[in-house]
């Protein structure tokens, strides 16, 4: 596991990578607790999104569970008027949480920059 | 004990292949002859599987494939060539239905190969079996072989190559209109049998398409039979939708802009129609029996409630457009739309892509729009639909 100043370059590596980044975090799914974060926007509150967001994905697994998919989740995309929100599995227990801002990005430039960084996580 | 022929295959590979399959415990009998004895070496004995190796040629020797073919039609063919036949995008129609090999190969993994062909060359006889199911398996598993149907009186020919659905004959029918009536017929008898040669193409629609539109079609017909309980009610039953209303456009067309949606998207898997606020199923189709799509409707309400929630909690004034889940092997969408409900669509995640479903949902929106305005009045509740036929919830 990364230690915080680790995580948050990795983030900072991504928000480089990409345009139109907003806010991103690492989040323990058990504690909903944030492992890492960093956001361009003060009034864009990360603790209480991945709250939400944990909350969102624990959700889904149940489904997959009560669904009897044999499938393991890879990512739950949020699109917004404007904004896009990913949550991208990392590990059974833990994702990454990147909120960007649909006028200056793409999904596929989103997706290509978490990627490429994702190792960085584990 | 197997009989395979082997023509043109040299010594030290018959002997390697035979030792291999002797190893997976396939004893099989090799008989090892050259091309121009291979028709007659047919003629003479009964064989399960016949293998030609093209050594460095592009092709089989001319006239050897179909003098095969006359002799026995039905016998499982392999063929081994160099790797530039192999890795070719596009081979000459004459390979259709043939497994190619690499020649190369070592004989441990072409006796894997071979063995498995062994296996579908074996006929096998099946009672009473769902034959939408079964249809959708042997695509999955990318088999190649004939089905000869039975059902009521009635037989005809299904044709796969390699998963797909290559061919479709019934009395004078061919090719999707032949497909669409066997894949109506609800239980049947089916003998299964090895591809055979030379099938030409006579199907241009997918799967998924003959299947949906075999299952609507045979919902239709239902339906144009007046059922027991709606003649009691009588001709006044004014709740009762007219039968044709599928081609009718507009108003109650729910059937169609399913059938639309089933057409505009490949890897279609599943898609309901949710009214938001209660739950309740307008429409819903699934291909695949084990999505419980009452369930997953369900739970999606839920989903939407809680990226509400966090819309708000954010304190962001943005509008939710839709929520994507990427499985492994699915994509599953989540869409609301503004009066009140929402499409939940799945799809086969290597088929097909977030912008395509989302491109799809997008033409039809304003029809299932329209749809659920003119479907949104209560009506009784079901169990959750039987597997590929479509849940309308028309009484």
């Amino acid at each position: 596991m990364p230690s915080e100043k680790q995580i948050v370059e990795v983030i900072d590596k991504i928000a480089a990578d990409m345009s139109g980044f907003i806010a991103a975090s690492l989040v323990d799914m058990e504690s909903g607790l944030t492992l890492g974060a960093k956001s361009q926007r003060s009034d864009f509150d990360l603790g209480v999104a991945s709250a939400y967001n944990s909350e969102l994905v624990k959700q889904k697994l149940k489904i997959v569970k009560a669904l009897n998919l044999k499938s393991t989740l890879d990512d739950i995309l949020l699109t917004l008027s404007d904004q896009i929100h990913i949550i991208k599995m990392v590990s059974p227990n833990v994702f990454l949480y990147l909120a960007a801002d649909r006028e200056s990005t793409n999904l596929a430039i989103v997706r290509t920059a978490i990627n490429k960084n994702l190792a960085g996580l584990r | 004990m197997k009989a395979i022929l082997a023509v043109n295959l040299e010594e030290a590979l018959t002997v390697g292949l035979a030792a291999a399959l002797d190893r997976r415990g396939l004893g099989a009998r090799l008989r090892s002859v050259p091309s121009p004895k291979a028709a007659e070496a047919l003629r003479e004995g009964s064989y399960d599987l016949v293998v030609i190796d093209l050594a460095e040629q592009a092709v089989p020797p001319a006239g050897l494939l179909p003098a095969l073919a006359e002799v026995s039609p039905d016998t499982c063919l392999v063929v081994l060539a160099g790797s530039a036949v192999v890795q070719a995008p596009d081979r000459p129609a004459m390979f259709d239905g043939i497994e190619v090999l690499e020649r190369a190969l070592p004989p441990e993994d072409l006796s894997i190969r071979i063995a498995a062909a062994l296996q579908r060359g074996v006929k096998g006889h099946l009672e009473n079996v769902g034959l939408a199911a079964f249809i959708q398996l042997l695509a999955i598993e990318k088999e190649s072989c004939t089905l000869e149907v039975r059902s009521a009186g009635r037989t005809g020919t299904v044709r796969f190559v390699r998963g797909d659905l290559w061919d479709a004959q019934v009395g004078a029918k061919q090719g999707d209109e032949a497909a669409i009536e066997i894949f109506g017929w609800e239980t049947v008898d089916v003998d299964m049998s090895g591809v055979g040669q030379q099938a030409r193409r006579t199907i241009t629609a997918s799967l998924t398409y003959l299947l949906i539109e075999a299952m609507r079609r045979r919902d239709e017909l239902v339906r144009d039979q007046p059922a027991p309980q709606t003649a009691a009610r009588g001709e006044g039953g004014g709740d009762r939708q007219p039968s044709k209303q599928v081609t009718a456009g507009g108003h109650g067309s729910a059937g169609a802009v399913v059938g639309a949606l089933i057409r505009e998207l490949e890897g279609f898997i599943a898609v309901c129609l949710v009214e938001a606020a209660t739950g309740r199923t307008v429409e819903a189709r699934t291909m695949r029996a084990d999505l419980d799509l009452e369930l997953a409707s369900a739970f999606s309400r839920e989903s939407l409630h809680q990226v509400r929630e966090l819309i708000g909690a954010l304190r962001l004034s943005s509008a939710m457009e839709d929520l994507l889940f990427t499985f492994s092997d699915e994509v599953h969408l989540i869409r609301p739309s503004a009066n009140g409900f929402f499409v939940y669509l799945v799809a086969d995640r290597a088929q097909t892509g977030y912008p395509q479903m989302r491109a799809a949902l997008h033409k039809l929106w304003p029809a299932f729009e329209a749809d659920a305005l003119s479907r949104g009045l209560p009506r009784q509740a079901e169990g959750p639909g039987a597997a590929i036929s479509p849940v309308t919830r028309d009484r």
